[in-house]
């Protein structure tokens, strides 16, 4: 029998029907994620990271809308669910962070409120053990002098706190799954790290399963086990983190690579970006849609979407040259 | 907080001072006088009217004797509709009439007006959406004694279901609530919809969504409290308006309120009750004002109050 994984997702498609025609926001995508293991999606803004991510919990925004694929969390499927049944799901089993810490606390109710509400809808307890948890989860969450912060309104907290108290409340259901979509990029450097550190202590604590949603490949590489590159709405690298950052296969992670400064880089060595713009998804290319910004472009690239290539062990890229190489060593994936 | 609301009050006082003596000082710049009937009167008999009531000293003095008088609690006497009864036996009399039509009418104008409002909201563009807003437009538009006389004659006249004048069992309050209500209830609805419509696209509501809360819950929790500002705002000169009565509705409906005794004052050129009405709505106004700035610090923490401004 197959082992189960936490999530699997499996050729999902997302669209937005936009009155000037469907974007294709998110065009194929498979992956799955093991129990404890944190996976991190990388990609610029409007590779459909975090389409794909909404998608998940069910939080898409009209016009939206998931048009093929499955999306199966803890053996169930997750897309066949009606209204109800994602709301217990919801916050539950899977939860999610935001990226703007600022304004994703409603700025007029109490920390505690707010903390104490997730557990309340979610579980039929009396309210003092309710408030016993908020108190222990902001602990956990490195939040000094509980008592007073509870009794707070989020205005009187600093960025960085309410950060960590959306991950209290993310975390305060023991959720089996936790999406945190850039939850680093809207706060200063010095408290990113802080941030980092936290969920890489939650990471090592509480085992936690953790979708991690970021354009930062630093942080993937402090905290992550796997990770996606999302270009144009597919996944066009995946792997473990060590392999991807060590064999680059696709010409889109290795310029993302090149574009990232390095603390071991000699003082004359530049900075490479990627040349040219993201791919216009409302006419997205036939071929590979990295194909007009890649410096290996070739004939084929424009004409036809290259399949996935094998190349290492849990380590897939779909490129036309790493299945060139392939074919050359006699072998091609199927998947 | 405390020295906040106590340095409000103070201004209010002199807030009130300013009203009174503009009021006082507009009323007699119209040409004409209380004693002047159709039959004409003879220059003697206006003379001791006016020494009678103090009107034959100059305008300045009047307005001082005036003041004195109201800061001891003397508001006068009526001097035409009910001559020579004090002006706070008459506001006694009629206030409580006007407020409790207007409290009920207070009542369902606030709790339609906003939950309406909020429905509008979360069904925006659907169907439900566009009766609500067709009915508020349809309610701010048409002039309160054509909704007044409509409930006059469907309900009083032609149905014969509820007592067309008078105040007198529970029945009678329903009409004159309802139409001293409902243009109110539209312009809250309008406010609350356009208000929420713009809370519900803030990420905290996203947050809220992502906790697995159902859509009541994230209505009226999440998104109301923050969409409430601007009816708080609209709310404070409205209960001021409503308990000192509707005129159009107490003249319709026949109700023994503040609102019409105000306009026949005027109209009789009675100027003590023109004074002593004037200084209660005035009075009411203000102090809804200073009530409203704390209800907003109760809705919304951040605000500061005397923080800034003042």
């Amino acid at each position: 029998m197959e082992k189960t994984n936490l999530i699997e997702v499996k050729d999902l498609r997302v669209s937005f029907f936009t009155p000037a025609g469907e974007v294709k926001a998110v065009n194929g995508i498979s992956y799955d994620l093991d129990y404890g293991e944190v996976m991190g999606i990388v990609g610029e803004s409007g590779s459909g990271k975090s389409v794909e991510a909404y998608s998940i919990i069910g939080l898409l925004q009209s016009p939206g809308r998931v048009v093929g694929g499955s999306i199966v969390v803890d053996g169930e499927d997750v897309l066949s669910y009606d209204e109800k049944r994602m709301r217990e799901f919801r916050g539950n089993t899977v939860s999610m962070i935001f990226q703007n810490p600022m304004t994703c606390l409603n700025p007029v109710y109490t920390i505690g409120n707010q903390l104490m509400e997730a557990v309340l809808c979610h579980e039929n307890v009396p309210k003092e053990e309710a408030r016993k948890r908020a108190m222990e989860m902001l602990t956990l969450v490195g939040i000094n002098n509980v008592e007073k912060r509870m009794r707070q309104y989020p205005h009187e907290l600093s960025g960085g706190m309410r950060q960590r108290v959306m991950i209290a409340m993310g975390m305060i259901c023991n959720p089996k799954l936790l999406i945190a979509d850039e939850p680093t990029t809207a706060l200063d450097v010095t408290i990113q790290a802080q941030i980092l550190e936290l969920m890489k202590d939650l990471k090592e604590k509480i085992k936690m399963s953790c979708i991690f949603i970021t354009h930062n490949l630093g942080v993937v590489a402090e905290i992550c086990d796997k990770v996606s590159v999302m270009y144009g709405g597919r996944i066009v690298e995946q792997g473990l983190v060590d392999d991807v950052f060590e064999n680059p296969a696709h010409p889109y992670t290795r310029g993302l690579l090149r574009s990232m400064p390095r603390v071991d880089a000699e003082s004359y060595e530049r900075l490479i970006p990627i040349e040219g713009t993201p791919v216009d998804l409302l006419n997205a290319p036939k071929g590979c849609p990295f194909a007009p910004r890649c410096e290996n472009c070739m004939k084929i690239c424009l004409r036809e979407m290259p399949e996935y290539t094998t190349v290492g062990e849990k380590h897939r890229s779909a490129c036309w040259l790493n299945s060139m190489n392939k074919v050359e060593g006699g072998k091609t994936d199927n998947e | 907080m405390a020295k906040y609301v106590i340095k409000r009050l103070v201004v209010a006082v002199f807030t009130i001072l300013v009203i009174a003596s503009l009021t006082f000082l507009l009323m007699n710049a119209v040409p004409g006088s209380p004693f002047l009937t159709e039959h004409g009167v003879s220059d003697e008999t206006m003379e001791a009217l006016e020494a009678k009531y103090g009107m034959d000293k100059p305008l300045p003095v009047q307005l001082k004797n005036y003041l004195v008088g109201f800061v001891q609690g003397d508001m006068g006497v009526s001097i035409k509709l009910q001559k020579n009864r004090s002006v706070s036996e008459i506001i006694f009399d009629k206030f409580p009439v006007s407020v409790k039509v207007g409290v009920w009418a207070l009542i369902w104008a606030v709790t339609v007006g906003i939950v309406l409002g909020c429905l509008a909201a979360h069904y925006r563009g659907r169907l439900l959406d566009s009766i609500l807003r067709i009915v508020a437009t349809v309610g701010v538009a048409i002039p309160g004694f054509v909704v007044a006389s409509l409930l006059l004659i469907v309900f009083g006249v032609k149905l014969k279901l509820l007592p067309t004048s008078g105040l007198d069992g529970w029945q009678s309050y329903l009409m004159p609530a309802f139409a001293l209500g409902f243009y109110p209830m539209c312009y809250i609805a309008r406010l609350t919809r356009s208000s929420m419509l713009d809370v519900i696209h803030q990420d905290y509501i996203r947050t809220a969504k992502a906790k697995g809360l159902n859509t009541k819950k994230i209505i009226f929790k999440h998104a109301l409290r923050n969409s409430l500002i601007p009816v708080v705002t609209y709310l404070g000169p409205l209960i001021a308006y409503l308990v000192t009565g509707g005129f159009v509705v107490e003249t319709v409906f026949a109700i023994p309120g503040l609102g019409r005794y105000f306009v026949q004052s005027i109209t009789a050129r009675d100027y003590p009750i023109i004074m002593g009405t004037t200084i209660l709505l005035a009075t009411l106004l203000v102090i809804m004002m200073v009530v409203v700035d704390i209800v907003y610090k109760i809705v919304d923490p951040r605000i500061q109050l005397g923080k800034g401004g003042d």
